[in-house]
């Protein structure tokens, strides 16, 4: 076991070692020009410099591997680079960043696990009956909406029609606070540093804000762990414990719940966590939509703007979430099931 | 096998689910096999190009001229209908192309097995440490705007999964009997993986391939979405409800006027990603009982 972790913990910077150089590769593929074009931030100083001086000023005529190595040199000094996107160090930038996108992921995988399971539940103890396939539909349906088209008809109904939902973070008499010198920022995440300062008003506000991608990221993700403990359940049902524990008379409710329930939540607990680290890397689409400042729209924008220094820097951050997020996973089901054995 | 093949047919077919999906596949396929009678292009450029029908940049409702309305200057009726193409396109060379990628390096690394798959399999986890949006976002952008780019940004970030699903089947049937037998045969091994192995293992591989489809479509176009997949004015879902993407945040009910600008191509995306998972979800459930939903 304590080998297993071991293993896998080493692979950890071999593979961040693989991605930054999968990376690399692929950004290496642009001229020397067009990457010139991230370091630029005015249109005057191509005018008054030479394009060629700035490009081996910058040395981005070296030979690639050069490049590469320049840029591991500065990793291990702890420098990342400078982000353009987010106006300031890579690093510095993702950390305060990465605690907007951890809120959203909270509040949502609450619901998500919650009505998955739930409807799950619900739905096999009236296996082919109208319920279950009426949640079946509901569910399937939810699973295939683009997370986009459903976001874009939240803001259509909800905030535009209704005036619910708002997108962005805070709204802008919230945002003066939080920026203010006596609003203190502990977790970096708006919802619990308003409630640690004590200002509810803050607190309801910032939750305001989240409904909107909550309800989206829901409604897309809870089709998966819904079929898993609908199957799940499905199994344990026909299992020779459940036949005993009716079999001496135990009441229907008892069953279900104690003997039953518990079992089937074994996979459940498991895609749980897979969820959560999806939904890590995976807000991308809904923060862009709902102008939320996240990991998620950062990346986008650094995509969008070739701003490789960030792109780097996101990249290997999102993989060592989930190499480490996956191993958790992996050890939460050794933990939960002991019939698991890890090697 | 004859007889099998039938009873799976059947299987299929008595399944409530499975056959809506398969009837909106049809009706898609139809759409796209019928795009040049349904929505004639006017000129003779490139009729994937959605042709400009107005001056104006603000968004036109549903007329009888332009049926699903206009949006960024162009009718939404064209782009939803040879969008159908443009989803059918992307879904089935990306999954054939990962796919074909994906069963190459699983049955070397599967059969192989030692320092091989160690080697291969820790390249697939690097690949898989990088979320995918994020990967073909990164890589459409440097390669340039373009249907083609899309697709090798996509491949290039999915051949993992068809490929650890045929690493671990190949190892279980790498211990069957049949593959000692052909190999005491003396067979050499291209010809095992390729004759014996390999037939064993490729239906979940085809479900898995199935099931993929949905969520492919729905990247490409959260690409087109974003501005950086389609070009400007390619007859994609994703690009047109990128139009719609400003006019969703319009106060006091200003939005729901622009509803067909949403509801439209969204409504195209969802039954076609609805379509290819109910048709994945019969087979997994016809080919493994086990996983039944």
């Amino acid at each position: 076991m304590i080998f297993y972790v071991l293993r896998r913990l080493l692979f950890l910077p071999i593979a961040l070692f693989g991605v930054s150089l999968l990376i690399f590769a692929m950004i290496g593929l642009l001229s020397p020009y067009q990457r010139l074009a991230t370091f630029i931030n005015s249109p005057e100083r191509l005018k008054s410099e030479n394009v060629d001086k700035l490009i081996s000023q910058y040395g981005l005529d070296d030979p690639i591997f050069v490049q590469y190595l320049r840029w591991l040199k500065n990793v291990f000094q702890g420098n990342l680079g400078w982000s353009y996107v987010g106006k300031g160090p890579v690093f510095e930038v993702i950390l305060e960043r990465f605690p907007y996108t951890l809120e959203l992921t909270i509040f949502s995988v609450i619901p998500i696990i919650f009505l998955g399971v739930s409807l799950g539940v619900i739905s096999a103890l009236h296996h082919n009956k109208l319920l279950d396939h009426v949640l079946r539909i509901f569910a399937v349906v939810g699973w295939s909406f683009p997370d986009f088209v459903f976001g874009l008809i939240i803001l259509m109904v909800f905030y535009s029609t209704l005036g619910l939902f708002p997108p962005g973070n805070l709204s802008v008499w919230a945002e003066t606070i939080v920026k203010s010198q006596a609003f203190r920022h502990i977790t970096g995440m708006l919802t619990f540093d308003s409630l640690l300062n004590g200002r509810l008003d803050i607190f309801w506000d910032a939750l305001r804000h989240l409904l909107g991608p909550v309800l989206t990221l829901t409604y897309v993700e809870f089709a998966f762990i819904l079929r898993i403990t609908r199957s799940s359940m499905l199994e344990v049902l026909r299992k020779d414990y459940v036949r005993t524990a009716r079999a001496k008379g135990l009441e229907e409710k008892v069953v279900i719940n104690k003997h039953a329930r518990k079992n089937a939540l074994i996979p459940v607990a498991t895609v749980s966590g897979q969820t959560v680290v999806g939904l890590l890397a995976g807000t991308v689409i809904v923060e862009t939509i709902f102008n939320r400042t996240g990991l998620g729209s950062f990346m986008a924008l650094a995509a969008q703007q070739l701003d490789y220094a960030s792109i780097m820097g996101g990249t290997l951050f999102f993989g060592f979430i989930l190499i480490l997020g996956n191993l958790c996973v992996d050890l939460s089901y050794a933990f939960i099931d002991p019939r698991v054995r890890l090697e | 096998m004859k007889r099998e093949t039938r009873r799976l047919i059947r299987k299929f077919f008595s399944n409530f689910s499975a056959v809506l999906g398969f009837i909106l596949l049809l009706f898609f396929l139809a759409i796209a096999l019928g795009a040049p009678y349904i929505a004639p292009p006017k000129s003779a450029r490139d009729p994937y190009m959605m042709p400009i029908v107005t001056w104006s940049a603000n968004p036109l409702p549903p007329s009888p001229e332009h049926p699903f309305g206009v949006a960024g200057k162009r009718d939404i009726f064209y782009g939803v209908i040879w969008g159908t193409r443009t989803a059918f396109r992307i879904g089935i060379v990306v999954t054939v192309a990962s796919t074909l990628i994906g069963l190459a390096v699983g049955s070397v690394a599967g059969y192989f097995g030692k320092l091989v798959d160690e080697i291969l399999m820790r390249i697939t986890d690097i690949f898989m440490a990088i979320p995918f949006l994020v990967a073909a976002m990164v890589l459409t952008t440097i390669l340039g705007a373009g249907l083609d780019k899309v697709i090798v940004a996509l491949v290039v970030f999915s051949w993992m999964y068809s490929a650890r699903l045929v690493r671990g089947n190949i190892l279980q049937v790498k211990e069957e009997q049949f593959v000692m037998a052909a190999k005491a045969l003396g067979v050499n091994d291209f010809m095992i993986i390729l004759r014996h192995v390999l037939p064993n293992s490729i239906f979940p591989v085809l479900i898995q391939a199935s099931m993929r489809m949905g969520s492919l479509v729905i990247t490409a176009a959260a690409l087109s979405f974003l501005g950086i997949g389609a070009p400007q004015g390619y007859a994609d879902w994703g690009a047109l409800l990128n139009y719609a993407r400003n006019w969703m945040l319009g106060g006091q009910g200003e939005a729901l006027r622009y509803w067909y600008m949403t509801v439209f191509p969204g409504l195209a995306m969802v039954l076609f990603v609805l379509a290819w998972n109910l048709v994945g979800d019969a087979l997994r459930d016809i080919f493994d009982p086990r996983l039944r939903m």
